[in-house]
């Protein structure tokens, strides 16, 4: 925890720590003093990320001390020589570990006894999560924490607090948004039209927190996740463009129609939804992580799935190399070896090499096949059970 | 069991590659150790045909073998040769030419070069200059308000002063912070005592 540094977790606790200064509206204040701040990169994310972890760096403040706040505002060289960087780097990731035990927890819920060793071990000891949550250390784990919550909720039929978990994992990432017709869809197949309020009604409460920030969000934050979503089209003549992912996500909906509002054939359909996003999108690295637990919880119980995640890992981390940050590679051991960012390792050798744009759609178009063959997998499993 | 030796495998695999290529990123790693580093700031000072722009430093240490400056080159419109000299006084010790193309907008552009010995503790200069370069499309360098760049120097050192150098900063940065290295040591023996009592209970 304390080794690893990506400079994402540093720009993301520089925003959030203005919470302490009284900030509440962070959009706006950064639209009228960014110029004016030593980093100038805007708030890109849903209002509770701000407030989650402001909040952390004001209880984690006498952990932190003075330094902290010196070294959130240097953004220059030499910032591996700040005196308590390895306590820092270690208190600001306790949330993530947290989130990390919980699912792993969560996980073990959703499994019999005989597959939950399985489970864990995929989960904790997977390199490429480790990778993701202390390495890129981004706060995508507490939104997929809380899918999992949802979920888990939903298999316990309750559905306010599935509501809950899923309005709270969508005012931290936007991606949730497209799990609610998963969810709402089979129960008002099912006949279930109470409890499908319900879980909106859930969803509603805790996604109240972003109404007051909304338009300011839609005005000032620069979604990744959406340029990427809309960025791959089919042209139907000249005039006619329509993202691929439209036309995918609609056979999704098409499915959770059909579907029963059985637990494990959501968790098949929302592994669906985020296969489609990451084969379609130059994705960052750390989406992968919102997908894995779900792919544990079938993986532990159909081990033979690893073999399919084999070509799935390996395009994963050839995308990682293609993307233009070292950080995402060499420098992230840089609080160890302080120079590992500049020595340029890959660029003076693998990437002087390699076409990176032919690189990283082949990687994509490997990766788009897995996912079929691991959906097919774990579809026909689903079928098989039942 | 099969399953049981893939998941395994696939561990090692993985593990194995990853601990051969994080051995070679330290071992080249080592071989660039840093000299001088000036981060300087947001101007931006115009480098064009009969606009040089030139920087004096203290060179640490001896094999000085890389230059880092920090350039910008708008749109990438300047595709001119843009030439990179490192001088003792009158004396050219190294030149390196690069493209325009080559340089981003806001890049730390590395310019290497045989390393050039007997400069410990000498005053140096490097000047960038582009004579074909037109003002429209000037390379851009990122200076403080002092008009001095912001640049990085490093030496290239065997592999032994170079490990030692390198383990050294670590364990001297890790170590100021007495009372976090406690508390780490403290927690990393508890989870490695959890772990092998439980192991050594199942198997008794």
């Amino acid at each position: 925890m304390p080794f690893l540094f990506h400079p994402d977790i540093k720009s993301q606790y520089f925003h959030a720590s203005f919470l302490q200064q009284g900030v509440v509206n962070i959009y706006q204040y950064l639209k009228i003093n960014k110029e004016n701040l030593p980093y100038k990169d805007s708030f890109n994310y849903p209002p509770l990320v701000y407030f989650f972890q402001g909040s952390w760096i004001y209880i984690a403040s006498p952990l932190l001390g003075q330094p902290f706040k010196d070294w959130l505002n240097y953004w220059g060289e030499g910032w591996y020589f700040n005196p308590q960087l390895y306590r820092q780097l270690f208190v600001l990731k306790i949330p993530y570990l947290t989130a990390d035990i919980l699912i792993g927890v969560l996980l073990t819920q959703f499994l019999e006894e005989r597959f939950r060793k399985k489970a864990l071990f995929l989960w904790f000891f997977n390199p490429l999560t480790i990778y993701i949550i202390y390495g890129l250390s981004n706060f995508d784990i507490i939104p997929t924490f809380l899918t999992i919550l949802a979920l888990f909720y939903f298999k316990k039929k309750s559905y306010l607090y599935s509501g809950i978990a899923m309005g709270a994992a969508i005012s931290f990432k936007l991606y949730p948004l497209l799990f609610l017709p998963l969810f709402t869809f089979p129960m008002l197949t099912s006949k279930l039209f109470k409890k499908a309020f319900i879980f909106l009604l859930g969803c509603v409460l805790a996604a109240l927190i972003f109404l007051p920030f909304l338009g300011d969000f839609l005005k000032y934050a620069d979604s990744g996740l959406l340029k990427t979503l809309l960025g791959f089209k089919f042209s139907f003549g000249q005039a006619i463009q329509i993202p691929v992912f439209y036309i995918l996500y609609a056979v999704i909906l098409i499915f959770s129609i059909r579907s029963k509002a059985n637990w494990d054939r959501i968790a098949f359909l929302m592994l669906m939804v985020l296969f489609c996003i990451l084969s379609i999108s130059h994705f960052h690295p750390q989406w992968f992580l919102w997908l894995f637990p779900f792919f544990v919880i079938f993986a532990a119980q159909r081990l033979n799935l690893l073999i399919y995640a084999v070509p799935l890992f390996t395009s994963f981390i050839i995308s990682i190399l293609a993307f233009e940050d070292r950080f995402l590679t060499l420098g992230i051991f840089s609080p160890i070896i302080f120079n590992i960012y500049d020595a340029g390792l890959l660029e003076q050798t693998v990437f002087s090499k390699i076409d990176k744009t032919t690189t990283l759609v082949s990687a994509q178009i490997v990766f788009g096949l897995a996912s079929l063959l691991v959906l097919y997998s774990i579809f026909r499993y689903i079928n098989e059970r039942s | 069991m099969k399953e049981a030796k893939l998941l395994l495998g696939l561990i090692t695999i993985v593990l194995v590659t990853f601990v051969l290529f994080l051995s070679l990123a330290i071992v080249y790693s080592i071989r660039m150790i840093p000299n001088v580093i000036q981060n300087n700031g947001d101007n931006l000072a115009a480098i064009y045909a009969g606009h040089d722009k030139e920087q004096l430093f203290q060179s640490n240490q001896d094999n000085i073998n890389v230059v880092f400056v920090r350039l910008k080159n708008i749109g990438i419109l300047n595709k001119d040769p843009f030439i990179f000299t490192i001088r003792a006084g009158r004396k050219v010790l190294k030149e390196v030419k690069i493209s325009g193309q080559n340089i981003g907008d806001d890049d730390w552009v590395k310019f290497q070069f045989e390393k050039v010995e007997n400069v410990e503790n000498k005053t140096l200069s490097f000047n960038l200059h582009s004579d074909t370069a037109r003002k429209e499309a000037a390379i851009l360098a990122y200076t403080n308000k002092s008009d001095e760049l912001s640049y990085k120097v490093y030496s290239k050192e065997n592999l032994s002063t170079g490990m030692k150098i390198l383990i050294r900063s670590f364990f001297n940065r890790f170590m100021v912070d007495k009372l976090f290295v406690i508390f780490y040591i403290a927690i990393i023996s508890a989870l490695l005592i959890i772990l092998f009592s439980k192991r050594h209970a199942k198997t008794s």
